[in-house]
């Protein structure tokens, strides 16, 4: 069965006809190919495909596409603004915050999505904030430090 | 631009990776592309009776089914080899898709060819096998025993090799005299290494021109070349390009062949049409390479003084089913060769059985044979100090290899070329404060409340590998020098193409750094080519903490050839001896005559003009170099972990951790520290969480992220890092490598911490990993002891 | 696969009604099953076509399940409030503390702002995180379908594992929570890590005029009350060690070995979490 359906990701509204079944982040991957948003799990536990939806952050891969039908969607392609790296972005980049570089998308959008609820977080609720998005390369210390240095630069 | 060497560059990968225009295998879709999936066993061990294909086969947006059968007739070899063999070493046929039986539950037994992966997954489990179960074996030692199911006929007692290293008789005496021993008894957990991004492979076969373009997650795209042509897709090299696109984590799980790469290519010759497959994390744990998994018994000697006497221990080592691509070196001479650690035991013997289980493959995982020897060395010798009544820390230092002793030639092979552990040592007790910690150890003990724990690692590390000659000795079937082309441009700016390749590590910050500091231009101005077998000349890769080493090696020397050729055309433009001639600050200058001197970008220019060179120099200015080392370079550090332990639950805290390295220079000092960050993190995840288990029937229970505890943030400290500084005397750089460094060192750093917390009460060893559970029982079972 | 998206209960119901109805449930058509989160569903999601051969009621879209309503004397949750809305809910963090401190206990951030507290209850996991809180807090389930409503305690909806007084043609509408003064209140927890590591063993107890409630899950079929032990809270016994309560434990639960812990451990684990949970509020505990 397929649906039709729209989205609108990264501020652009997209129509299209689905199959039921597809997840989000199939839907973002290979619909409307945009592959920053990556998988590392099907178990919603590494936290790989965090995205917003309507603000909020979720795992693209815990969701069908049928149900974003009418909803709003950032990804982190659409985290920079022009020439400008979200802030968040410009401290992972400043505080080696990423290694291979594959769970970044995933961390950046989960950060940015705690520094809009809390502006400056102690480095425990970061650390906190962090247990749904797995590292392998970092131990997460440059990762927690980026989020607080984002955090101290004032970061949106 | 000097200083650049040594500089916290921030990295050039950034850019793209944090706004995910970085592409990585999966990320790529090319025109009339399917989707390959590939059915795998459920069974551990298992006669294939029939496969019945028809069904999937005829659903509609299936393009193909493969079984072994049609892998036979195409004519391809189909089958995986093995790249480090060890005298009389059992490696059976281990054929990309199974024949006649399946030897773990993960095998890849049919692929199926799709339009898309939701029709892939739907025509899989259309796919028909009957299987005949056999009995599963698990254990690297119970494999060996009498009664346990034969894996391979041409393998008795599933024995693959059977190896030795040490004098025997030389340990024997030691140990028959020694008025003090101790014995332990160990299992090091089986892991599964979890790279973030799952394995991934997309074929592309050019019909017209018969060559196969494979993008593929690669720690090192020539050596997966050099092996598919040889043993499983049979295509020359020439008519391969393999790509490493952007690999999202490797820690050797991506250094080796797996049948998925080469099953998609054969699916992609066979159809004309470019073909992906891309894992799913339950199918990358059960199929990529496994590490560690040893069981041993281990004992030392001493005098009455805490000085050691002799080292001997019998290992057995879990192989998996198949004989991985660098699987025997790991528990041999990635492993015994590490046994003195930093210290000056005068005979060591280790013998180690590398044994056939039904349970994936085991082969090279961060650190590879090092942590194993570690651990086991360090834990002997927090037991060795009890024995002897003395601190750990001192006993350490009594025993290091004294640093005019250097260099040392241990009894198990190695000679370090250099070393001063003594420093490390202090810094990181003075550091800690690990006096004042001591007392509250014993206030802690006699109040009640957490237990506290402090726990010592110190840790030698063979890496760089390596000398070809040597490893060729040994085994390997390939040299393990590398190579770099440095191409200098007609303006002036350069491409260096490396044979090692980069996931993460930010080779391309680096090594532009080197070629930045040696020729004085701007780093904008170097561009860092890697894992393209197109792009590259010959490379073996990344593992073993040889970039820097190694990698880094040959692009310093391509430099000199650079600069020397420079030289030469320089002087004779400015009619100078070349003797007389200097390159600083980008130019190049006649001593004593300062008037006298030219650009870099105008000799750069005159050699590829050509108008006026030197006799007998030929135009352009580029040099390919393939650099072989002398000697593996020897890391080293002391780690120390603090841990609170609640006796209530046996819940362990890790209160602080220290890592004192030595990995001599540094390039950049923010980047060696995230490799520190990482790999002290990996080793912790193996203390206290993590462990791949099979059941009886050899199911693996450990299958997902659910099941296996890799670290969160949430659960672990921040890391507090210092090192010293004691750079190798034979390489150009005078770097070592730090990429395993942590891994190696944490896993017996927080286990002797935990094992101290618990001394008292009589505890000598636990297993890892330390969870609640296991060390709550221990808690109880010490207190019962003490009640009876 | 086939998925139905209806804007209205009604129309939910109206479906279940057509789809889910009849005196044998493998005589209908395509039984519907309904989904709020999905988080639990899309596990392993790709690779399970058995799953995508099912039709599915999504109930996402129905905004009259959203609404969480505080009462004088109750907290009603429509089945599609999630986690995350009652962290952010500060009066929860007042009234009923227990409710934020299970939702933070639910997987990450990420999961908190899809999974509901009515999908909690219906996936009816023995290790539910949510669930444990809810009935120490006596909260009564609110069942609709086209037939009219129903209300079940939720310490009665289990009858076994994966079992509940639920018919197929029946959705939860809501959860009602009483509200009440606490003399004591406290949810704990023992898992190899934190947070997404399911349950190993977790407790929650209440102490009200009502009386005691004990709470715990991943130590029996379904998540369950321990009548036993709250009996003796209740009659004020003396409890002189973990050790006592052990032997009370064993008639309320009865843990299985899994590849996540032993029973054993289960067991003593939760003795002793109850035990010193317990100790500061009970002048009966030594």
């Amino acid at each position: 069965m397929r649906h039709q359906i729209r989205v609108e990701v990264n501020g652009k509204s997209h129509e299209r006809e689905v199959e039921a079944r597809q997840l989000l982040v199939h839907f973002l991957r290979d619909e409307l190919r945009l592959t920053g948003t990556n998988v590392g799990c099907e178990t919603s536990l590494c936290g790989a495909c965090t995205v917003w939806m309507d603000g909020k952050a979720v795992k693209s891969c815990t969701q069908l596409a049928v149900q974003a039908d009418g909803c709003s969607v950032t990804t982190i392609e659409g985290m920079k603004q022009g020439d400008t790296f979200h802030p968040v972005q410009e401290a992972f980049w400043e505080c080696h915050g990423l290694q291979c570089g594959y769970c970044t998308p995933g961390m950046i959008m989960a950060a940015g999505a705690l520094l809009k609820e809390n502006p400056s977080p102690s480095e425990a609720e970061i650390r906190q904030s962090l247990k749904g998005n797995l590292c392998r390369c970092t131990g997460y210390q440059n990762i927690v430090k980026a989020i607080a240095h984002a955090a101290q630069g004032g970061a949106q | 631009m000097s200083g650049v060497l040594g500089s916290s560059i921030r990295r050039r990968e950034d850019p793209a990776l944090i706004t995910g225009s970085g592409k990585y295998t999966d990320d790529f879709t090319l025109p009339n592309m399917a989707v390959a999936g590939i059915v795998r066993s459920p069974y551990a061990h298992a006669k294939v009776v029939g496969i019945d294909t028809r069904a999937a086969a005829a659903l509609p947006g299936v393009v193909a089914v493969y079984t072994a059968k049609d892998v036979e007739a195409s004519g391809i070899p189909g089958t995986i080899p093995t790249a480090w063999l060890l005298p009389d070493i059992k490696t059976p046929e281990h054929p990309i898709l199974a024949k006649e039986f399946v030897r773990f539950s993960g095998a890849a037994v049919a692929v199926v060819v799709a339009e898309d992966r939701y029709i892939a997954a739907d025509a899989m489990e259309l796919v028909e096998v009957d299987y005949e179960p056999l009995p599963a074996v698990t254990d690297p030692r119970e494999a060996t025993q009498e009664g346990a199911v034969q894996i391979f006929e041409e393998a008795p007692n599933n024995i693959s090799f059977d190896w030795e290293l040490g004098d025997e008789a030389k340990a024997a005496e030691a140990f028959d005299h020694a008025p003090r021993k101790v014995e332990l008894r160990l299992r090091n957990n089986r892991l599964i290494p979890h790279a973030i991004e799952p394995r991934a492979a997309l074929a592309d076969f050019d019909e017209s021109s018969g060559k196969l373009t494979l993008r593929l997650t690669s720690q090192n795209p020539h050596v997966h070349r050099l092996l598919m042509s040889l043993a499983s897709v049979g295509l020359p090299e020439h008519k391969m390009r393999i790509i490493a696109p952007e690999v999202g984590g490797g820690f050797g799980s991506k250094i080796h062949h797996y049948a998925d790469e080469a099953i998609v290519s054969f699916c992609s010759m066979q159809l004309h049409r470019p073909v992906k497959w891309t894992a799913t994390r339950s199918e990358t744990n059960l199929t990529d390479a496994h590490g560690r998994d040893h069981v041993s018994i281990a004992e030392l000697a001493m005098d009455d003084e805490g000085k050691i006497l002799g080292l001997r221990a019998t290992t057995w080592a879990a192989m998996g089913a198949y004989i991985s691509t660098f699987a025997p070196a790991v528990p041999t001479y990635l492993y015994g060769t590490l046994l003195s650690g930093q210290y000056d035991i005068p005979a060591i013997h280790i013998h180690v059985y590398g044994t056939f289980t039904t349970t994936a493959p085991v082969d090279a995982y961060r650190g590879a044979g090092r942590p194993e020897a570690t651990f086991l060395v360090e834990r002997l010798v927090d037991l060795g100090a009890r024995e002897c009544g003395l601190d750990p820390a001192e006993f350490r230092r009594r025993n290091f290899v004294a640093p005019d002793n250097f260099p040392y030639q241990t009894q198990v092979a190695l000679a370090y070329d250099s070393g001063n552990y003594e420093p490390a040592l202090d810094l990181a007790l003075d550091k800690i404060g690990y006096a004042d910690l001591r007392r509250q150890q014993a206030e802690r003990r006699n109040g009640g409340g957490k237990l506290l724990g402090i726990g010592l690692a110190s840790y030698i590390e063979a890496c760089g590998l390596a000398p070809s000659a040597v490893v060729g000795s040994l085994g390997a079937q390939a040299g393990l020098w590398e190579s770099s082309t440095v191409r200098v441009h007609p303006t002036g700016s350069v491409t260096v193409f490396t044979g090692s390749s980069t996931q993460g590590q930010g080779h391309e910050t680096t090594f532009a750094q080197i070629v930045a500091e040696k020729l004085g231009i701007d780093m904008d101005q170097v561009e860092v080519v890697h894992g393209d077998t197109d792009q590259v000349q010959f490379g073996m890769g990344t593992y073993g903490s040889r970039s820097a080493a190694v990698g880094g090696s040959a692009l310093a020397e391509g430099l000199d050839k650079v600069i020397e050729k420079g030289r030469k055309i320089a002087a004779h433009l400015l009619e100078a001896a070349e003797e007389d001639v200097v390159f600083e600050d980008n130019n190049f200058s006649v001593r004593g005559v300062p008037d006298s001197q030219t650009g870099w970008g105008d000799v750069v220019l005159q050699a590829y003009l050509a108008h006026n060179l030197p006799e007998g120099i030929e135009p352009g200015l580029e040099f390919t170099t393939f650099y072989d080392p002398s000697n593996f370079v020897y890391p080293f550090g002391t780690h120390i972990c603090v841990v609170e332990i609640d006796p209530e639950t046996g819940k362990v805290e890790i209160a602080r951790y220290l890592a004192v390295d030595d990995c001599g220079n540094v390039i950049n000092p923010m980047i060696v520290d995230g490799q520190i960050h990482g790999g002290v993190v990996q080793g912790i995840g193996q203390a206290l969480w993590e462990e791949c288990v099979y059941d009886e029937h050899g199911q693996l229970l450990t299958g997902t992220l659910l099941d296996y505890a890799i670290p969160r943030a949430h659960n672990l400290p921040h890391l507090e890092l210092d090192r010293t500084v004691t750079p190798c005397p034979h390489n150009p750089l005078g770097v070592k490598g730090i990429g395993e460094a942590g891994s190696i060192a944490s896993p017996a750093a927080v286990t002797n911490a935990v094992v101290d917390a618990l001394s008292h009460l009589g505890v000598r060893h636990l297993d890892m990993p330390l969870t609640p559970e296991k060390v709550w029982r221990a808690i109880q079972d010490s207190s019962q002891e003490g009640r009876s | 696969m086939a998925i139905h998206q209806p804007s209205t209960l009604s129309e939910a119901c109206a479906l279940l009604a057509t789809h889910n109805r009849g005196s044998d449930r493998d005589l209908a058509p395509s039984p519907l099953v309904p989904i709020a989160g999905g988080t639990d569903l899309y596990t392993h999601w790709p690779q399970r076509p058995d799953e995508h051969a099912k039709s599915y009621l999504d109930l996402s879209g129905i905004e009259e399940l959203r609404a969480v309503r505080w009462r004088n004397d109750s907290l009603t949750l429509g089945a599609l409030v999630t986690y995350w809305r009652l962290i952010q809910d500060r009066t929860c963090w007042s009234a009923l503390p227990m409710l934020v401190q299970a939702a933070r206990q639910v997987g990450a951030v990420q999961i908190q702002t899809r999974g509901t507290w009515a999908g909690n209850i219906a996936n009816a996991s023995p290790a539910a995180d949510g669930v444990p809180v809810m009935m120490a807090y006596d909260a009564v389930v609110e069942l609709v379908s086209s037939e009219g409503r129903e209300e079940i305690p939720l310490a009665d909806f289990y009858q076994g594992y994966k079992q509940m007084r639920m018919r197929p043609d029946q959705l939860i509408r809501s959860i009602r929570i009483p509200r009440r003064s606490f003399l004591f209140q406290r949810f704990e927890k023992v898992g190899s890590r934190n947070a997404q590591a399911i349950t190993k063993v977790g407790v929650a107890i209440a102490r009200s005029g009502a009386g005691w409630r004990v709470v715990a899950n991943s130590v029996a079929p379904t998540v369950c009350r321990c009548p036993t032990i709250e009996a003796l809270l209740d009659d004020k016994v003396t409890v002189r060690g973990p050790d006592d309560l052990a032997t009370a434990l064993s008639q309320d639960i009865a843990p299985i070995d899994d590849i996540r812990s032993t029973a054993r451990y289960r067991r003593r684990v939760l003795a002793r979490l109850l035990y010193f949970a317990l100790r500061e509020s009970c002048s009966a505990f030594e």
